[in-house]
This record gives structure tokens, C-alpha cells and sequence, in this order.
């Protein structure tokens, strides 16, 4: 079952006389997960250039956050990563709370490592079914959205929406758990240790799966550091950095959990690397359920308005570095708010390491680059 | 590194850069001339070793005439974090591209191009990259205005 497939390698332009074309890819197209536009230059079928094309979905958030004050702008970043939108959310709020020197109650602090974590669950099942449908196991597809559904059902009944959650609030969250919240992430964490072992058996081994993926678009430590990548992008290539560990925030530092990484930074171990966070996701929450203090969810905040200054934070989202940056003028608006998300750098990579493989090598490493093109164009 | 010894050695590899450990994040501010050579000194000094582009933006500041470039450096063998500052001239926005030390500042540096309109010399592939190629203006410019906004500024 686990015998390694060929290694194919680049393969280089022979001694025929060819013509270069070029295909386009996207922006409707289903592996662009979205708007994404990919202009490939071809010989045959080896790709020579991959042009991204970005915007087509751009609407300019971090402009209209300079309109609104500050507890408004937490439902815009639902609009970004809105596969992990409490990630995203989180990484506002955190910021905004570090520049008031605001102290949220650790209940709060407990919540939101739920969330986040369970975000994390949904985002990966989401993407395991999607990365294996980019590559025509359309089953695969099916497998990962009934666990995906779980964690949605729940975030449902917590906030009342699917994705976009807008359930933080600067100085905790907007409202306290309900009340079969524990049993429910009891039963998910004991539904996902199945689940990912049934992932592994169905797909893992699966010759073609490992042909299309083993040794594909393999991104070099040096390069995934250099283009600012980050997640399972990053730790994939064998980089071990994980900003819950290395930058640390929240209670994340009481909690034990490993992190995995890659060896080659193919296709291949960026698909393990994200399965195997999956189990460390439920390590996390089966700690995070046992230690959850009672008290309040939400600090007392009066007026939002951050000293004059500039502020910095960033958290580890499902797909990545997230950090928010803003500068405040000292009043109840921001002066200027930028958003660096994870997709954006984790795309950057892609003209380069898909250069010399084929086109349906391309679907495969953009897959497997798990991007969400809302948080690249913002 | 710690913030003040951080901050001690960018003012030993730049003299004229004006350094301020008071902020979130120490702080470097460093005229034109002296950008590029400090941002190849942070990346390949072993000391100090910025390998990390964490973050890449711009601010306006119409009143100075200013676009100031902010760049916010990671280091991860260190773990330590720095934020470089460089002042662009508004009416002629012009600073030197870093995206051949850090390959992740190319689309950063592109967005910037795109939303303040800095030109960053050098750069191998200087196009917008949200907005269209023809489109006019730099939307996050603060005297950008635009009649198809829907929501007015407030």
C-alpha cells in the first residue's frame, strides 16, 4: 500500500521543434477554488509560466475600515478567509485589544481556542474533500464535508451563521456557550480521530493519489521562508513554525500539542502535514474542554479608542501568518488598517514552483497551496 | 536579540536611520539613501538574519507629503522583529525594490504600486495587481475619491 511512487521529475524540452502557447486558466474555473486567473504559458503540455492574475473579487475592506469604528469592522474580516472566519476574526480583535491594553477574561480566551481550532477542523475536512476532487477523487468530496458539517451545525447554533461568523468582540465574544456546546465537541473530537484515520485509508495510500502528489511542486525551506509563507505551506517544506508555539498568544502556551512538518515540501507533505494537524486540533480541544473556567465571556469595554500609535499582531490561522496592522490617530476610527493574510504569500510561491510540470500538475500543487481567493484579493 | 541591542545595531550599520524602541514593535526609520543598504545588512547579517517578510504595507500622510513604506521583518532563527520605515516624496513616490532579498515583497510591493502608486525601482515585475491596468487613480490614497463608492466616508 505504501510503495512510494515514481518520482517524476521536470522534464525538459527536447530536441523537437514546438510552438509555446498559452492556456488560461480561471477566472471561472473549479481548481481555482474561486476567482483566481491563471495565464500559463505552455510547450506541449509542461508549463514554461504561470501569470496569477489577482482582483476580481477585491473590495478594497482595508479602505471601508477607515469609514468605520472600530467594533464595526469585525464582520469584514469574515469576508476574508471565510473558510477559517473566527481565525480571521480573532487576529482583528487581538490587535485592537493590544493596543487598548485590554485584558479579556480567560473564559473568553478558552472560546475562542475552541473556535479557532474547530475552525481549523472544518477548514481542513473542507479542504481534504476539495483537494481530492481537484484530482478526480470525487468520493474523497463527500467524506470530508460530513465531518465539515458537524463543526458548521455547531457554529450555527452559537452564533446563528455557517461562515461568516462575526462572533468575536473586542474584549471577548459576543455571546457565552450554549449549553450542549461541551457534549457536542466531545462527540466532534471523538467523530474526527475516525475520521482521520478513514481520510488516511481512503486516499493516503491510493497509488494515483500519490502518483499525482509525491515529489510534486516541491518548495525548497529557503524559498516557503523567503515568500513569507505560512501554515502548513510553510511547515510542509520542514520548516517547524507555528506562531501558536513560536509566537505564542492566548493560552495557547497551557496547551500541549505537537507540530508536524514536511520532509520534501511536496504536494504530498503538505496534504500530511494538514491531516495530522487535524488530530493535534482535537488534542488541543480535548485540553481546552477540560480547563474551561467559568466566569464572564466578554471584558468590560467602554470606548474603543486605541492611543496614537501603530500596532502589530498576528495569529496562526488555518492557512497561516495573519497579521493585522493599523495605525491609530487616536481616535474612534482607524487611520489606516492592512490586512496581511496567508493566502496572498502562500500564492506568491506558485509561479515558481510550478514551473516544468504539467497542467495537471498545477492543479495539483495550487490545491494543495489550499488558497481562499476572497483573503488574497480582501 | 533584544529591542535595544536590535536597534544598537541598525544605528551601527545606518547612522542616519532614527531608531525608537518605545512603539509595539522597535522601529527604524531610514532616509532613501540608506534604505537598501540596511535592508541587505538585516538580511544577511548572521546576527541579526531578517529571513521572514511578515508584512509589507504603506501609509499616507498627505499633510507631511508623504507615503511612508513600512516594512515589518522576521527573524525565525532569532525570533526577534523589527519594523523598517522609508519615506516616499508623494508628488514623485519612488523607493528602492527589496523583493530580490525577500521574494515575498515582490506581491506586497505590487500592491502597494497598485493602491498608493510608489514606484519601486528595480522591481522585476512592476504591475497593479487588484485593479485593472487602466484603472485611474490610487484608491488608498486619502484624496482618492470616487463617485461609485456607495458608502460614503462619514
Amino acid at each position: 500500500m505504501d510503495s512510494p511512487a515514481p518520482n517524476r521529475a521536470p522534464q525538459a524540452k527536447d530536441a523537437l521543434k514546438t510552438e509555446e502557447y498559452f492556456i488560461n486558466m480561471g477566472p471561472q474555473h473549479p481548481s481555482t477554488h474561486g476567482v483566481l486567473r491563471l495565464v500559463m504559458r505552455l510547450d506541449g503540455e509542461t508549463v514554461l509560466q504561470v501569470v496569477p492574475h489577482l482582483g476580481y473579487i477585491h473590495r478594497s475592506i482595508e479602505r471601508m475600515c477607515e469609514w468605520d469604528v472600530y467594533p464595526q469592522l469585525v464582520h469584514f474580516t469574515d469576508r476574508m478567509d471565510y473558510l477559517s472566519a473566527m481565525s480571521t476574526n480573532w487576529a482583528y480583535v487581538q490587535v485592537v485589544e493590544k493596543a487598548l491594553g485590554l485584558v479579556v477574561p480567560e473564559r473568553a480566551e478558552y472560546i475562542r481556542v475552541m473556535v479557532a481550532e474547530l475552525n481549523r477542523l472544518s477548514s481542513h475536512a473542507m479542504w481534504f474533500g476539495a483537494y481530492c476532487m481537484d484530482l478526480g477523487a470525487a468520493s474523497a468530496f463527500f467524506y470530508g464535508f460530513r465531518e465539515r458539517e458537524l463543526v458548521v451545525d455547531l457554529f450555527e447554533t452559537l452564533c446563528g451563521q455557517r461562515l461568516t461568523y462575526n462572533y468575536m468582540r473586542i474584549g471577548g465574544v459576543s455571546k457565552d456557550l450554549t449549553e450542549d456546546f461541551a457534549p457536542r465537541v466531545r462527540d466532534i473530537c471523538e467523530t474526527f480521530k475516525r475520521a482521520v484515520d478513514e481520510y488516511e485509508r481512503l486516499v493516503s495510500g491510493n497509488v494515483i493519489f500519490r502518483q499525482r502528489t509525491e515529489g510534486i511542486g516541491i518548495l525548497s525551506p529557503e524559498k516557503a521562508v523567503g515568500y513569507g509563507c505560512g501554515g502548513p505551506v510553510l511547515r510542509g517544506s520542514g520548516v517547524r513554525y507555528d506562531l501558536r508555539k513560536d509566537d505564542p498568544y492566548s493560552v495557547y502556551p497551557r496547551l500541549k500539542f505537537d507540530v508536524p512538518v514536511g520532509s520534501r515540501g511536496d504536494c504530498f507533505d503538505r496534504y500530511r502535514v494538514r491531516l495530522e494537524e487535524m488530530r493535534q486540533s482535537v488534542r488541543i480541544l480535548e485540553q481546552a474542554l477540560e480547563q474551561l473556567p467559568g466566569g464572564a465571556w466578554m471584558a468590560d469595554v467602554k470606548a474603543v479608542r486605541p492611543a496614537k500609535g501603530e500596532y502589530y499582531a498576528r495569529l496562526e490561522t488555518a492557512r497561516g501568518d495573519m497579521g493585522v496592522y493599523f495605525v491609530s490617530q487616536g481616535g474612534t476610527k482607524p487611520y489606516r488598517m492592512k490586512f496581511r493574510t496567508a493566502c496572498f504569500s502562500n500564492l506568491s510561491c506558485l509561479p515558481e514552483i510550478s514551473v516544468g510540470w504539467k497542467i495537471a500538475d498545477v492543479v495539483s500543487i495550487l490545491g494543495s497551496l489550499d488558497v481562499v481567493i476572497p483573503d488574497i484579493d480582501r | 536579540m533584544e529591542r535595544a541591542e536590535l536597534l544598537a545595531a541598525v544605528v551601527a550599520a545606518c547612522p542616519t536611520a532614527a531608531v525608537d524602541a518605545a512603539p509595539q514593535l522597535p522601529e527604524a526609520k531610514v532616509p532613501r539613501e540608506a534604505f537598501r543598504p540596511l535592508m541587505e545588512r538585516l538580511k544577511a547579517d548572521p546576527a541579526l538574519a531578517f529571513d521572514y517578510p511578515m508584512s509589507m504595507t504603506a501609509v499616507d500622510w498627505p499633510e507631511a507629503g508623504a507615503i511612508t513604506c513600512v516594512y515589518h521583518l522576521a527573524s525565525m532563527a532569532h525570533g526577534h522583529k523589527i519594523v523598517v520605515k522609508c519615506d516616499a516624496d508623494r508628488a514623485r513616490p519612488e523607493v528602492p525594490t527589496v523583493s530580490d532579498l525577500w521574494r515575498g515583497c515582490e506581491w506586497f510591493e505590487r500592491e502597494v504600486y497598485d493602491l498608493f502608486g510608489v514606484v519601486f525601482t528595480d522591481h522585476p515585475d512592476l504591475r497593479r495587481i487588484m485593479l485593472t491596468d487602466d484603472w485611474v487613480g490610487y484608491p488608498l490614497r486619502k484624496d482618492y475619491r470616487d463617485s461609485r463608492i456607495a458608502g460614503k466616508p462619514y
